[in-house]
């Protein structure tokens, strides 16, 4: 559980501390502490596998767990049980006057509004449309018996605070309560008092060119599979960072995927995330993994573009096939890449390291799959300043303040030199691409 | 302020006690049970082990002979009001050598300058976990590779190694020269403060801080021991 990422998502018991760095309420997913009460081991087992099998829309994405994982998980889980024994109710299931009384319930309390009921589909809505809410006169406003100062602002912070606070005994309030937090409700407020029916003034409208239009709909992509849970990305998220001890097992800051990888690379990456065993993965010695969120591929595609328009480049699909390594900087590259020890931490194989040799954190990508998944001109950038790109990185800089170590390579040119080790990594390993498939 | 521009006898005294400085020292003793020192394997990387004959053990806790604590940064936390020091001209070395740092524990001044050496014909790259001063991480691939840092403000941290995991060095940096590390026999000795009231810390890596208040007379001397106790 804790070692695949289960508790980025998932809170359990007192442990609410990535909820807490990202300042909700609420977790992004169901709180398991009682989970073992709820649900059987058979359909966990099922569930944690593949999740979109039961449900095709649920949010919850694919952990690629083995069966022993899956096995392993299920008993955890299983564990999580109230203290409750199950009172026999008697229950009155066969009686029509019962089950009227229940549909009448499910009407009146509008479950239809946000729960699938087959016979209910076509319900309507359930409760009051809130497009022109930002306009609401207090005059139409019902305080109830309560002592909340009569304005648009007291009357809305005091409902999303408890929303039955102006049920009185004739007036029947039936809004659930959110337990929102402050935060929250001066979020939510300020997007009511957006909805209005008023036509904004031109100055206030933003109007997206085509580029525009494609990133912001990357953007809402990423906001829905809810990247920042575990990623950085444009300077928000990695809440995970709140169970995660060691900086070095933090999923990666993302907001410059675009400069960094190949359109190609980042497609099949998404497609599936570091399979064992696949040419993909970077870091196979490591447990908490990227989940396979099934994207389709508009949206695949859609979030290469933000990602691209996030670096400022231009929104195409490149291919990087033809690149070239200088013939002349080539050996060049070699040498200084076994001068400077790069292979002290780049590993060539997949294997994890033997006890006593280092732990798994002090191992740096494997550098045979650069070719594939690197853009030439970033490895260059990298060199210059790694911190620069990836805070808090682990790779130096050899290049402190743009100065060579080497004053005898190259006539000592910082940026020859970077150019060299770059046109040495693109030429290691195999390509493993060797057809740009149809998209 | 110039004592000479007074004339009045009684304001001189009172410029002398301002002038005048005594130092404080101290040391630092050790009760209850340390750690037993933990075994650094180095064969991760060749060049490492074959500098050393015999078996290297980490530096977290270091009891000197005479049951003092090794180590400790002892400086003054408090008292100085808005008094300003200017660093002093001389280089502060710090080494990796036998894929160790040398000293374990390092105190600076603001503006003065740290020269890191590498002594090793091996890898080594010095990443400083710093937060109030500008991180970096510099690799130094070559023997006998030199790089020279200053720091703007006063804080204590960490200083690790990424090929070697452990490689791990605290430095101090202080807007004062009241500072000192203690060694092999636990005592420190901060020099010349102006009389007047200070809270004087020490620092540990494992044990953490401990904080006493001192008074410097005119002209006088003060003590402060502190006790760490492990568990
Ligand atoms: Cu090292």
């Amino acid at each position: 559980m804790e070692s695949v990422g289960c508790l980025a998502c998932h809170s359990i018991g007192e442990q609410t501390k990535v909820r807490d760095l990202r300042g909700s309420s609420y977790d992004m997913a169901p709180e398991l502490t009682r989970v073992g009460s709820k649900v059987t081991p058979d359909w966990m087992f099922e569930w944690v596998r593949n999740p979109r099998h039961y449900n095709p829309t649920t949010k919850m994405p694919n952990l690629r767990l083995t069966e022993g994982e899956a096995r392993d998980v299920t008993a955890y889980l299983s564990t999580m049980k109230d203290g409750r024994t199950q009172v026999e109710k008697n229950l009155e299931l066969s009686s029509p006057v019962t089950i009227r009384r229940g549909e009448g319930l499910i009407r009146e309390y509008g479950c239809s509004g946000c729960h699938l009921i087959p016979g209910m589909e076509k319900e309507g809505r359930v409760s009051v449309s809130l497009s022109n809410f930002g306009r609401k006169r207090v005059e139409e406003m019902d305080f109830g018996d309560t002592k909340v100062p009569h304005s648009w602002h007291d009357w809305v912070s005091n409902k999303l605070k408890n929303s039955r606070v102006f049920q009185t005994d004739r007036i029947v309030q039936k809004m659930p309560v959110f337990a929102f937090n402050d935060d929250e409700i001066a979020r939510i407020r300020l997007f009511l008092l957006s909805q209005t029916k008023d036509q904004p003034d031109t100055r206030y409208i933003q109007a997206f060119d085509l580029k525009q239009q494609q990133i912001e709909t990357g953007r809402k992509i990423a906001y829905q599979y809810n990247c920042r849970q575990c990623h950085q990305l444009e300077n928000e998220g990695r809440y995970i960072s709140a169970i995660i001890d060691d900086p070095a097992f933090l999923p990666p800051i993302i907001t410059g995927e675009g400069k960094k990888v190949q359109e190609p690379w980042l497609r099949d990456f998404l497609k599936n995330p570091s399979a064992a065993g696949s040419p993909n993965t970077i870091r196979p010695w490591l447990k908490t993994r990227m989940p396979t969120f099934s994207l389709t591929d508009a949206e695949i595609s859609a979030l290469t573009k933000y990602f691209l328009g996030l670096s400022n480049q231009e929104l195409e699909v490149r291919d990087y096939r033809a690149f070239q390594p200088d013939p002349v900087l080539l050996p060049v590259g070699k040498s200084i890449f076994t001068d400077f020890q790069c292979i002290k931490c780049h590993p060539a194989g997949n294997a994890a390291p033997k006890p006593g040799e280092a732990t798994t954190s002090d191992l740096a990508p494997n550098l045979t799959k650069a070719r594939d998944r690197l853009k030439p001109e970033w490895i260059v950038e990298w060199l210059a300043d790694p911190n620069k790109l990836q805070e808090g990185t682990r790779m130096p800089t050899f290049f402190p303040d743009g100065q060579s170590p080497l004053p005898e390579v190259l006539g000592g040119d910082a940026r020859k030199q970077m150019t060299a080790i770059r046109d040495y990594v693109m030429s290691i390993g195999q390509p493993a691409r060797t057809q740009m498939s149809a998209r | 302020m110039n004592c000479r521009s007074f004339a009045l006898a009684a304001l001189l005294i009172a410029c002398a006690g301002v002038a005048a400085a005594g130092d404080v020292t101290g040391k630092i003793s050790f009760s209850g049970n340390a750690p037993k020192p933990a075994r650094i394997m180095m064969n991760a990387d060749p060049v490492c082990v074959k500098q050393h004959k015999t078996p290297v053990v980490g530096e977290e806790v270091v009891v000197n002979t005479n049951g003092t604590l090794k180590n400790v940064l002892v400086y003054v936390k408090e008292g100085l009001g808005s008094r300003k020091f200017d660093p002093p001209a001389g280089k502060l070395e710090f080494e990796q050598k036998g894929c160790q740092y040398t000293p374990h524990v390092l105190g600076i001044q603001v503006g003065q300058e740290l020269e890191i050496v590498n002594g090793d014909p091996t890898l080594h790259n010095v990443h400083s976990l710093s937060k109030e001063n500008a991180q970096f991480n510099v690799a130094q691939p070559k023997q006998g590779m030199k790089l020279t840092k200053k720091f703007d403000k006063p804080e204590v941290f960490k200083v690790k190694c990424e090929v070697h995991t452990w490689m791990g060095a605290y430095i101090g940096v202080f807007g004062h020269p009241y500072f000192a590390v203690t060694s092999d026999d636990g005592s420190f000795k901060l020099k010349n403060l102006p009389a007047g009231d200070y809270t004087i810390e020490a620092w540990h890596e494992k044990y953490g801080t401990q904080t006493m208040k001192v008074k410097v007379a005119a002209g006088g001397a003060a003590t402060a021991d502190f006790k760490f106790e492990g568990k």
